[in-house]
């Protein structure tokens, strides 16, 4: 169960990451790109998120789904810098078996938040193409409530809506984009907090996106709306977590997840979904494994 | 005497109407000839989204009184008001801003 923390955890920084690169462009769905908020201009992306597990390989048999909506709001300090805050909701639902009785727990909820900034230290623009190199960096503060309890006791910590801790990220992020396709990469790191004898652990992804535009095929000079086919791949290594300072051996791994996805861009807004569906799933112990995630929203600049 | 009052205020309102077009059809061409049309090579324009903050940046400046945007060849057009001008460094800082490069700014008096 443990497991469920970090990625819970993964798919909200990876969909505030995503948000980080919707000042301008199309950008990827999973991932944030380089490319900056425009000074003095606001960015609002609102994303629903649906991801299930439940291939347990123990005999809990258990089948957890998690719903979370994601508010972001972005502002540009400059044209190279840029801030972000980001606020989850989460529902999330344990239906397991123990002792031949099903029992269910759950917790809806705000969330821990985010706030980060991002710095665009190259940009070397072309006509009608880019590439722009950015780092960036920041928290999470533990504003969702870590201490929920049902008939049964204390949710367990993944469980909860917030985890109580303070976590710090950091990253450096490409775009390379031209009117017919883009590409995104990304580095990232994330340091996890302890709160309430649980240590989450850490977390390193890299994220590599493509999107192609698929219409118009042909440009016009009063194009003003792009529809993209996007695949993705994310690799995502988390270490063991650590409950009251010992390692959880039925946590953490290795996963890769490709992730088909479209998007509609017009001039004030984007929508976009996309299914990441993991194919390579290498977990430790009885940790359990994701059956898809499910991502749909909208981005809007003003 | 009803028929004549009727086909006399048909023709009255016939003339009004096209005294109406030719003074806009008028005014139009004085206006028109005194706006300046700057058109500028804007380097790093990939995609929709990015249209919003350039049409944003620039149509805030005084005097402007359209912005569009040609993704196909980067190009912006900026139609600023008679007396107004647009000049490079403004439009430069006002694309930085943006996020982008301008390459290139022309000017040409009285086109649309």
């Amino acid at each position: 169960m443990s497991t469920v923390t970090l990625r819970v955890t993964a798919v909200m920084i990876a969909s505030v990451m995503a948000f980080v690169s919707i000042g301008v462009n199309a950008a990827a769905i999973t991932f944030n790109t380089a490319l900056p908020v425009a000074k003095d201009a606001f960015v609002n992306r609102e994303q629903l998120i649906a991801r299930r597990f439940k291939n347990d390989p123990s005999p809990m048999d258990r089948d957890l789904n998690v719903n979370g909506l994601i508010s972001v709001l972005g502002y540009g300090i400059n044209a190279k810098l840029a801030l972000f805050a980001a606020v989850p909701y989460f529902d999330k639902t344990l239906d397991l078996t123990a002792m031949d009785q099903q029992f269910t727990r759950s917790t809806r909820g705000v969330g821990d938040s985010k706030l980060f900034a991002r710095y665009t230290f190259l940009q070397h623009d072309e006509r009608s193409k880019t590439f722009r190199i950015a780092g960036f960096g920041g928290f999470k503060a533990p504003t969702g409530n870590d201490n929920k309890i049902d008939s049964l006791g204390r949710l367990p910590m993944p469980l909860q809506s917030g985890s109580g801790a303070w976590d710090y990220f950091a990253g450096v992020v490409m775009t390379y984009q031209t009117l017919d396709y883009q590409i995104d990469s990304q580095l990232s790191y994330s340091q996890k907090g302890n709160a309430n004898n649980f240590n989450a652990g850490n977390e390193a992804r890299a994220d590599i996106s493509f999107q192609y535009r698929l219409s118009p095929q042909q440009l016009s000079s009063d194009t003003h709306s792009f529809l993209y086919g996007v695949l993705e791949a994310n690799i995502i290594n988390q270490s063991n977590n650590r409950l009251s300072g010992i390692n959880d051996p039925n946590s953490g791994g290795t996963t890769l997840y490709l992730t088909p996805g479209i998007q509609y861009v017009t001039m004030k807004y984007i929508l976009e979904a996309a299914v990441q569906v993991p194919v390579i799933q290498n977990l430790n112990g009885s940790a359990l494994e994701t059956d898809y995630i499910f991502t749909t929203g909208f981005r809007v600049n003003f | 005497m009803n028929k004549l009052n009727l086909v006399s205020l048909k023709s009255l309102l016939q003339c009004l109407l096209f005294s109406l077009f030719i003074s806009s059809l008028t005014l139009s061409t004085v206006s028109s000839a005194a706006e300046t049309h700057y058109q500028l090579q804007v380097d790093g324009l990939v995609c929709p989204f990015c249209e919003y903050n350039v049409q944003k940046k620039l149509g805030k400046l005084d005097g402007v009184l359209k912005v569009t945007a040609n993704l196909k060849d980067g190009v912006v057009n900026v139609l600023v008001a008679d007396g107004k001008t647009l000049s490079e460094k403004q439009a430069k800082k006002e694309l930085t801003d943006a996020g982008f490069t301008l390459k290139s700014i022309e000017s040409h008096q009285g086109e649309k």
